[in-house]
């Protein structure tokens, strides 16, 4: 297979703070110096030695035709003065380069549109910078404005268009001609959802087709599901060249000892300018553990994951704390905030606060796909902002059974699991079928209102439908209830007091019985699945919910609150030495009770 | 050799630059390509007014007004040649830092554009002419009139040399695109546009011969109407200037054109 690109020691230097700001009269003094040295003015200053960059140092590397090829690298790892040497913008300081074909780059895109033409005459001109001719261009024109999906505006001046209509023709136009060589730098963080996925779509097409290409990109989801092959680039060299898989798994690796190296002890956290040494407190690490709360750099996507922030003071805060705040934000590889963990959604105060400590997050499920992440910290006192951090510490995430099901999800798909159900709703074909739930009160009429305490039947009524082929050997019905966060609160097992329900009726209902609801008040709503022989038969969510208000189920004319207690247990709760012989006779169940939770 | 092979596979990028440019500039104005007939009209009218009407000065016994007009045609294609090109890498920046395409294509495209404008305005002269013939003038058009191809392309090579080397500079240093305009216009005052080079004194005359746009006008005039001012040694030498400033702009440029996207 013949070579596309070949780089032999390529080399690029630039000279650092210098460029452009000479004026003619310096130019005209260095040839002075040059040409005529005696003539050197002796009181002028020592030259100061220009400080220099290598943005790229001894680059040597094939790529194939029809291979593509993805660059990975930190900021400042040389991916795009490559690619702007590759791109024949710029020359390499030293080394040789050859590049066999044309070249289309989509650098930035849309930068080669003239504002006062059509779109049409963009595309043509477009394509014309990118080396077609205009033949080859009407050739192709219908097929790019299918892809931009701008029919409608197509003889409309560009300058009219919105940024993304300009994006969508730009990439349409690169993506449609086919360069031989295809040059793309992080194109895609523009566009919406859709077009993006469109285009990784176009270029996986491309890559599969024999295209020859080079992708950069910070992401490694991306890197690798368009490229073979990846090259990573360290500080202006490369640190590895291979296999994709390889190589973007020692990446993860590295940016696992880098968390190492910016353990709690001697990583100070990158303050934000200004903000740190004037306040009372500062954010001083953050670290990640697992469930165990031992220090990891790497999860699985549901796993239980922990974050703690260490924190110390500068100086005494002064004024009495009354309420701490804690924000915690969880950013993607492009920066932008995934989920946002604010402390006082669940700690109101976070007092009293100490002048030094720990404070957690913990997140029992981690919802994060596969990738790596970072954070960004704040911290108010009295609602005044103390410190603002971005620690250089990375944690990675690997592909997990958030599920339990057995199945990851795509994080291309979806950036976050977030839990959730899926049924088929009235098309269930079970062999027997639950029709209704419903809730009767004392008197045997149905009611949806109750009061903690209150008797409660739950009649699920069910019928037959095309039967089961083996004999019935044992019925068990579960009865759930859930509360309107999604939390089951009581499940009721009939095999626990019902162990078999042989013979089973064609058409029924079962009843649950309970003399005394313990629900705190609230909305509940019911889950019901009905298993024969072991196996689920059918499973029902209806759309009925039971309402509970206060009641006093504990005869003391006080309501437990639904925060602290979601499920009424009976219990007594007495000295040793003086046990009281009784408690208070119950009232009447119809009396009101306030909800008085002060003695709760 | 590389280097015009490429520009000729980019030959449709060439097209259209030129008429993205054409465009560009006739956009939301009212009156579009019309404005290239009235410019040179008003110069006309102008300098015919100051420099005859007041002034008074000579022309060669050829009607003022084309005498006036015919120097106007010639420094108006030099100059727009010169000054468009002059600004190559700064007007295109944007395009020039992230792709790759012959640079030369800039040059040549705004040179072609000039011409075609230049053309419109020739006819232009050429529409007074005939009627100046008409009303009997003493215009004295001979075989001669074949050279005017070549005063062209002379012309546009000048444009673009000049050009590409101002260019090339002022990557470097920014402080030329503040001279550019008015050095042309001094560089016109210089250049016979609006008097004859019979009436430059002798001890000017070195000055005329070096300048290479000088000779062009005066032979473009004596071509079309019999009148000027001009020995072919003279125009020799503007030959020749003309093509050692092509060089070096070519020269200059090609090194521009290398550190450009560093150095902005």
């Amino acid at each position: 297979m013949s070579i596309a690109i070949s780089l032999h020691n390529i080399s690029k230097r630039y000279r650092l703070g210098t460029v452009n700001q000479r004026m003619f009269l310096d130019d005209l003094r260095d040839w002075r110096d040059r040409t005529f040295p005696r003539l050197k003015a002796k009181t002028a200053p020592a030259p100061v030695s220009t400080p220099e960059f290598w943005a790229l140092k001894d680059i040597s590397f094939d790529i194939k035709k029809g291979e593509t090829v993805g660059l990975i690298g930190t900021n400042g790892a040389g991916k795009s003065t490559l690619l702007k040497l590759l791109a024949r913008v710029t020359t390499p300081t030293t080394g040789e380069m050859v590049i066999d074909g044309r070249v289309g780059t989509l650098l930035e895109v849309g930068s080669g549109f003239h504002p006062e033409l059509t779109g049409r005459d963009n595309v043509y001109l477009n394509g014309a910078v990118l080396g077609m001719s205009r033949v080859e261009i009407d050739s192709k024109f219908d097929e790019i404005l299918d892809f931009a999906e701008l029919h409608q505006f197509i003889d409309t001046p560009v300058k009219r268009y919105s940024s993304g209509m300009r994006v969508r023709l730009a990439f349409s136009v690169a993506a449609i001609i086919e360069p031989e060589i295809m040059i793309l730098d992080e194109v895609l963080a523009v566009g919406d959802l859709g077009f993006r996925e469109k285009c990784l779509h176009r270029i996986e097409v491309l890559a599969s087709g024999g295209q020859t290409g080079l992708f950069v990109s910070h992401s490694i989801g991306h890197v690798s599901r368009l490229c073979s092959r990846v090259i990573w680039l360290e500080k202006g060299r490369i640190r590895m060249d291979g296999d994709t898989d390889a190589v973007c798994e020692e990446y993860r690796k590295a940016q696992i000892i880098k968390l190492a190296v910016h353990a709690p002890s001697h990583a100070p956290a990158l303050h934000l300018a200004g903000e740190s040494s004037n306040s009372a407190y500062r954010i001083l690490s953050i670290e990640t553990r697992d469930g165990l709360g031992r220090p990891s750099g790497s999860f699985r996507t549901g796993e239980p994951c922990r974050i703690a922030v260490k924190y110390g003071s500068n100086f005494p805060f002064g004024q009495p704390i009354d309420k701490v705040t804690l924000r915690l934000s969880i950013l993607n590889e492009q920066g932008n905030r995934l989920i946002g963990l604010d402390s006082s959604l669940v700690k109101p105060k976070l007092t009293p606060f100490p002048d030094a400590g720990t404070v957690s997050f913990v997140i029992p499920k981690l919802p994060l796909m596969e990738g790596t992440y970072s954070f960004s910290l704040a911290l108010s006192v009295n609602g005044e902002l103390m410190d603002k951090v971005i620690p250089e510490t990375f944690f990675l995430v690997k592909e997990g059974d958030f599920y339990g099901t057995g199945r990851a999800a795509s994080p291309s798909f979806t950036p976050l699991c977030v839990d959730f159900s899926c049924f088929l709703e009235g098309e269930r074909n079970p062999a027997y079928k639950i029709l209704n739930v419903e809730t009767r009160n004392s008197r045997g009429q149905a009611a949806a209102s109750f009061r903690t305490a209150d008797p409660c039947l739950i009649a699920v009524s069910y019928a037959k439908n095309h039967g089961l082929e083996e004999p019935i050997r044992k019925v068990t019905m579960r009865l759930s209830l859930v509360n309107d966060t999604g939390a089951r609160v009581v499940g009721m097992d009939s095999s626990l007091v019902k162990p078999l329900f042989v013979p089973f009726p064609d058409e029924d209902t079962i009843c649950f019985e309970l003399p005394k609801l313990p629900l705190a008040a609230g909305m509940y709503s019911f889950v019901v699945s009905l298993f024969m022989n072991a196996e689920v038969i059918d499973e029902y969510v209806p759309d009925s919910v039971l309402i509970v208000e206060n009641g006093d189920f504990y005869g003391t004319r006080r309501a437990a609150l639904p925060g602290f207690a979601p499920v009424c247990v009976e219990f007594d709760c007495y000295l040793e030495g003086r046990k009281e012989q009784h408690p208070p006779p119950p009232r009447a169940l119809s009396e009101p009770v306030t909800g008085d939770t002060t003695h709760a | 050799m590389r280097g015009l092979r490429e520009i000729w596979q980019y030959r449709d990028l060439i097209a259209l630059s030129v008429r993205r440019d054409f465009i560009a500039v006739n956009s939301q104005t009212v009156m579009g390509p019309l404005w290239y007939f009235i410019q040179p009209l008003i110069t006309t009218v102008a300098f015919t007014m100051v420099f005859q009407g007041i002034a008074n000065l000579p022309t060669d016994k050829i009607p003022p007004f084309l005498f006036y007009m015919s120097g106007i045609v010639v420094w108006y294609f030099f100059s727009g040649c010169l000054s468009k090109i002059s600004l190559t890498f700064t007007s295109n920046s944007s395009l020039i830092t992230k792709i790759y395409f012959p640079r030369l294509t800039i040059p040549i495209a705004n040179t072609i554009l000039n011409l075609w404008l230049s053309l419109i305005q020739f006819i232009i002269f050429l529409g007074f002419y005939a009627y100046f013939y008409w009303k009997g003038a003493p215009l004295h058009p001979s075989y001669r009139v074949i050279i005017i191809p070549a005063l062209i392309i002379q012309t546009a090579l000048l444009g673009m040399g000049v050009g590409c080397l101002i260019a090339a500079l002022t990557t470097r240093f920014r402080d030329l695109q503040m001279v550019v305009s008015p050095a042309i216009q001094l560089w016109m005052y210089g250049s016979c546009i609006f008097f004859p080079r019979s009436m430059v004194p002798q001890h000017y005359q070195w000055l005329m011969n070096i300048n290479p746009i000088v000779p062009i006008v005066e032979s473009f005039r004596f071509a079309l109407m019999g009148q000027g001012d001009v020995e072919i040694w003279q125009w020799l030498v503007s030959l020749a200037i003309t093509l050692v400033l092509l060089v070096i702009g070519l020269w200059a440029f090609k090194r521009a054109e290398e550190n450009f996207a560093d150095t902005i």
